[in-house]
């Protein structure tokens, strides 16, 4: 303890900034990331499930679940894409709106993961051990090692496989399909099973590479996916012509940046009106 | 407490939060000099802690890992600025000054506890002490604000002193 004679003055120094700080504004803000990342455990469910086998007296199948389960870990990418390194060195990257649900730990035999949204691979390669996404509990995807990404439409009623590397088999939870895929090829699962597409669409990847291509592609398709990519409305003046076409390559590039290309190529000038990207024909 | 954050249960987050939020926080200060800087150092650690509570392991007190990993944030952030040079001129002797963190940690917490009987006044006598322990101002001016006697300012201004000494031990 200090000394009497400086009772005030030490310890009223800071009083003022005490005094200033709201807690609990201060804890709903911490609260608000907390919430953003969230770990379940699924453990005690699979010891409950082993205690009861056990009482049933199956003993060599209690002997197999008592073994330590591992933690399953949730991860929950929010507004934002959410970069997450898995126990054998994989990355994945998380779209907005994701889930990812993987073992703190790997088993011996294999990889396995349970995927909700999109999300992009790369997977270290272990030719024993393969890597197994379940996506929406509709469609799996096996690989050995490899870089692919995982997309949806808009509805979330289809599952697009874009192989950017290596060997990937995706079938469907529900039927019998498994297609094989190899780099740069894509297959989708719909209602009625797996095809192989014609082209990859590279685009469904922008999010994750930041790179936009477009050849020969109409504008209103262009102006489709740059509202995706940029999340903002662009419409067209009705004094544009609709059957105006568009190539480049956009690679990370402003929003400011891509619109001034556009335009000089197409001979457009456009404008900001109420938030929204506006282009008309240029005089 | 540390079993409690380690099952996930959140209202152990709360309480710790709570409990450590202010000292913490007024602690950053001390090195960062910028109360907004401080505050997010004080949250990233809460919201780290969250993160790896499953892995986390505390060989000290928690107290102690508290104060001890607000004070390295802290010492990462001034040595991020200084890449300016000013700043660098500017922070060398707080860095350089050996701080023992035990005297630091009793320090803080005898601050916060004054700050929390502080809150506990009535409205009235507490206003007028951080009136006058806070912003500086004289009786009279206090006095003079408040359109009361100056007589009242200093009774109320002895009254909280006297609470003060009575809940601090002193």
């Amino acid at each position: 303890m200090k000394p009497k004679e400086n009772f005030e003055e030490h310890l009223f120094k800071n009083l003022g900034t005490y005094q200033s700080i709201d807690i609990e504004e201060d804890w709903q803000k911490v609260r608000k990331r907390m919430t953003q990342e969230k770990s379940i455990r699924l453990h005690p469910f699979w010891r409950t499930a082993a205690a009861v086998i056990l009482l049933l007296g199956v003993g060599f199948i209690a002997q197999k679940y008592l073994a330590p389960s591992p933690d399953m870990i949730a991860v929950l990418s929010g507004e934002q894409m959410k970069h997450v390194l898995l126990p054998d060195g994989s990355m994945v990257t998380l779209n907005r709106q994701a889930e990812l649900v993987y073992p703190e730990k790997f088993n011996r035999k294999k990889r396995e993961l349970k995927l909700r949204g999109e999300a992009f691979f790369e997977v270290v390669s272990n030719p024993s051990l393969p890597f197994i996404v379940d996506v929406n509990e509709k469609a799996q995807v096996k690989v050995l090692g490899t870089s692919f990404n995982i997309s949806q439409d808009q509805n979330r009623e289809s599952i697009s496989i874009q192989v950017v590397d290596g060997k990937v088999a995706f079938s469907s939870l529900e039927g019998s399909d498994e297609i094989i895929l190899v780099k740069d090829e894509q297959a989708t699962l719909r209602a009625d099973g797996i095809t192989l597409d014609d082209r990859m669409d590279r685009n469904s990847m922008s999010w994750k590479t930041g790179v936009l291509f477009f050849e020969n592609t109409d504008i209103e398709e262009v102006l489709k996916q740059l509202q995706a990519h940029y999340e903002i409305e662009i419409v067209l003046h009705q004094s544009v012509p609709d059957n105006l076409s568009f190539t480049s390559t956009l690679d990370k590039q402003e929003l400011e940046s891509v619109l001034d290309e556009i335009s000089l190529v197409l001979g457009l000038d456009y404008s900001y009106e109420n938030e929204k990207v506006v282009f008309t024909l240029s005089e | 407490m540390i079993k409690g954050l380690r099952s996930g249960r959140d209202s152990a987050y709360e309480e710790l939060f709570k409990e450590f939020y202010k000292p913490l926080t007024v602690f950053a200060n001390s090195y960062v000099k910028d109360l907004e800087t401080g505050k997010e150092i004080v949250q990233d650690l809460f919201v780290h802690l969250y993160e790896k509570r499953r892995t986390l392991v505390i060989s000290t007190s928690l107290k102690s890992y508290l104060y001890q990993s607000v004070r390295n944030r802290c010492l990462n952030h001034l040595k991020h600025q200084q890449v300016q040079k000013m700043h660098h001129d500017q922070m060398k002797p707080e860095l350089d000054s050996t701080d023992n963190l035990e005297d630091k940690i009793r320090e803080n917490e005898l601050e916060h506890m004054v700050s929390k009987v502080v809150d506990q006044l009535p409205p009235r006598c507490k206003r007028i002490f951080i009136m006058s322990r806070v912003t500086g101002l004289s009786n009279g001016e206090i006095a003079e604000q408040l359109e009361i006697s100056k007589r009242t300012v200093e009774t109320q201004i002895s009254n909280a002193l006297k609470v003060l000494r009575e809940k601090l031990d002193f």
